[in-house]
């Protein structure tokens, strides 16, 4: 039965026969994923998979054209549904940060909850310069984002994204564009939000990562999920031939 | 008589001409006025992606593309001579100018405000939605503040244009700068004189901001920001749904 | 409530849309002598003898800070007294248009070489082609994708400038329609009919020059 709400204490996000195209191309053929409360997804593909499509389907910043998809009991899918008000629920970290350029990086953080949630600014201040000491960059919280290092702001972004409390956490790619010697810092905070609880699906290709932090892989190609299972079996014990195919391409080792 | 004395004729009557400058800047700020807020309005509005701006969208395009296309004179004479015609409201020279102005610079403003809202990293447009602003948030804390900085100079472009396409009100007798150099032209049987100093009255209007405009390109070149962005002249981009 | 009577309209339309012709004469000739033009004001831009620099410098502002019409007149007075000959005005159309253009696409000329990156030079240089060779076969061409979007703007401001040269009784569609309106009294008929066939002539051409340009030009 279809409500519009339905709270499901055990899972956080629930995504049912999700197809997707662009034109001609079809993006997601039929994706069915469960992420449970305070699980860590990983999600790995080829890039056109599908993995970053998903994501954005998610949080309905890219709509679907079948299938449903519920956050925290609340439907993404359904017409008619606020939007808005549910990505509240569901922070995202994008590839390119995309900070906002025309303010100071606690401006950044507070404009969550200033323009969204309404907070008085004082409390939202306060919020944001506590997220910003815990990833150690309380002394940047009036530096413009272009004056921060790769990064720094990509965790600035990390935490614009948790100023809002969000249930579940979404990255896509979060250090894909990051200079090998800063990817390091961007992956301890993540997994520090992992340790704490965080429910996240993370599209990435640090495999190191998958396994160290993630409770659960997921493979895609062409649209479909060819193949998911722990970290442990599926990284260095892959079932399908895609998918060892993949990982070796990345140059992952088979040793665990 | 000598050149230069002929000259002087014309610079006795400065006073007259100086009369037809203020009613140049009245039109130009007047009609500047109109311009905007009108742009602004239909600019932001078919920038939008609401449910709500689709059906306005439509008319909003016809208008654009209309007094784009089609002459100024045209839209001047047709305002100020078939309007009162149709409506019984008779307009003088003066508000048939600022109207006419108005709504022609106005859809070339509209375009600039659509190139600049466009210009914005689409980036930008993600992370303000994924942060769960409303389509008019994310316009009004993201997209304009950052649309309006890569605006200016196009903008500024605009308003030179307006300055010099304010002379064609001369053709509806308002007294701006040209109608009375043409009648001090008439009057003192130097035209080409007249039509000098005239003309150096509008470099007068035209060259601060005109400097002003060359500066700005210039540092900004040397910044390396994006010299060839066409804005105001239109590229369409696509965007993710919101 | 206003009466509208077309009739006035189509028993002039021909007439009406003949306008067209000297519309295109003027725009066609005024686009290809000020580009020529342009090409030459180009050069003297980028050239190194900075008096030339300053003078066709000094020329481009005077065209691009006063009204075209303003030039129109000017030239309209200035013809007959330089060259003591009496023209009908459409060479004065003609002339105004042309230096327009000389100075707008100069810059737009000049725009586009120096976004031209100059290692294209270095290597036409390196295969050993002459200076001009480059210039001309290297250069030049990527010079000219480059601006042929703002090329296109330029062409429809021109073709709508056209209806200017009506105050200076030139036959064109502009001063037709106002000839008839004043004529026939009907201002409403006319001056909206000159509009629409402004706009049927117009749209598809700037619509055309958009889609092509698109799809052939470069970004620097």
């Amino acid at each position: 039965m279809s409500e519009r709400h339905s709270p499901d204490s055990a899972y956080a996000v629930r995504v049912t026969g999700v197809s997707k195209r662009y034109g001609e191309t079809v993006v997601l053929r039929d994706v069915s994923l469960e992420v449970r409360r305070g699980e860590v997804v990983v999600l790995l593909g080829r890039s056109g998979s599908g993995k970053t499509t998903l994501l954005r389907c998610i949080n309905g910043l890219t709509s679907v054209d079948g299938g449903e998809i519920w956050v925290d009991g609340r439907s993404v899918t359904m017409r008619g549904e606020n939007l808005p008000e549910l990505r509240r629920h569901v922070g995202m970290v994008f590839q390119s940060f995309n900070l906002f350029p025309h303010r100071s990086v606690v401006s950044n953080v507070m404009e969550g909850p200033r323009t969204v949630l309404h907070r008085p600014r004082a409390e939202s201040r306060a919020k944001a310069m506590e997220l910003l000491a815990r990833v150690g960059l309380a002394d940047k919280a009036d530096a413009k984002p272009a004056t921060l290092s790769g990064g720094q702001q990509q965790r600035v972004a990390i935490v614009r994204a948790l100023a809002m409390q969000p249930s579940v956490m979404l990255f896509d790619e979060a250090t894909s564009a990051l200079d090998p010697e800063l990817v390091g810092e961007v992956l301890s905070t993540m997994q520090e939000l992992a340790e704490d609880g965080m429910t996240m699906i993370v599209v990435t290709h640090e495999l190191a990562f998958a396994e160290e932090v993630g409770d659960r892989v997921i493979f895609m190609d062409e649209g479909v999920i060819v193949e998911e299972g722990v970290p442990s079996q599926l990284l260095h014990n892959a079932r399908e031939a895609v998918t060892r195919k993949f990982l070796s391409q990345l140059e992952w080792h088979k040793e665990p | 008589m000598s050149e230069a004395a002929r000259f002087g004729e014309i610079f006795g009557h400065l006073g007259f001409l100086l009369t037809g400058l203020l009613v140049t800047l009245e039109l130009s700020a007047a009609s500047l006025v109109v311009a905007t807020l009108l742009g602004m309005v239909v600019g932001v509005t078919r920038s939008t992606k609401g449910r709500w701006t689709r059906v306005v969208r439509l008319p909003l395009s016809l208008y654009v593309d209309f007094f784009r296309t089609t002459p100024l004179l045209v839209q001047l004479f047709w305002i100020y001579y078939v309007l009162p015609v149709l409506t019984g409201i008779t307009l003088n020279p003066f508000d048939a100018g600022v109207i006419s102005l108005g709504l022609y610079e106005g859809s070339y403003i509209s375009e600039i405000f659509r190139g600049g809202i466009a210009a914005v990293d689409v980036g930008q447009v993600d992370a303000a939605t994924a942060l769960g602003m409303t389509p008019w948030q994310v316009l009004r804390r993201v997209l304009l503040p950052q649309a309006i900085f890569m605006m200016l100079p196009a903008f500024g472009n605009q308003f030179l244009t307006l300055i010099k396409d304010s002379s064609l009100a001369s053709a509806i007798s308002l007294p701006e700068l040209l109608s009375q150099g043409e009648a001090l032209g008439a009057m003192t049987l130097y035209p080409l004189e007249a039509l000098t100093v005239t003309g150096v009255s509008y470099m007068v209007l035209t060259l601060p901001l005109s400097t002003v405009l060359t500066l700005w390109h210039r540092g900004s070149l040397s910044r390396g920001l994006s010299q060839l962005r066409r804005i105001g002249g239109v590229v369409e981009t696509e965007r993710g749904m919101i | 409530m206003y009466v509208w009577h077309w009739g006035v309209v189509w028993s002039h339309l021909a007439y009406l849309v003949g306008g067209l012709e000297l519309t295109a004469v003027i725009t066609v000739t005024s686009m290809a002598i000020g580009s020529a033009l342009g090409v030459g004001v180009a050069g003297a831009r980028l050239s190194r003898w900075w008096p030339l620099r300053l003078a066709v410098g000094a020329y481009i502002e005077f065209v691009r800070g006063t009204p075209f019409l303003v030039q129109l007149l000017w030239l309209y007075y200035a013809i007959p007294i330089v060259t003591g000959l009496n023209y009908p005005s459409i060479v004065a159309a003609i002339a105004a248009g042309s230096l327009n253009i000389a100075a707008y696409n100069g810059e737009l000329f000049r725009a586009g070489i120096l976004a031209v990156p100059s290692g294209q030079q270095d290597a036409a240089l390196a295969l050993g082609m002459t200076r001009w060779a480059a210039f001309r076969r290297v250069t030049w061409p990527q010079a000219l994708r480059i601006v042929l979007a703002p090329l296109g703007s330029t062409w429809v401001g021109l073709f709508k400038d056209t209806s200017l040269v009506s105050i200076i009784a030139v036959s064109e569609l502009m001063y037709r329609a106002q000839t008839l309106a004043i004529n026939t009294f009907r201002p409403a008929e006319l001056y909206t009919a000159a509009a629409v066939i402004y706009f049927l002539v117009t749209y598809p051409q700037a619509r055309f020059l958009d889609r092509t340009f698109k799809r052939l030009s470069v970004h620097a």
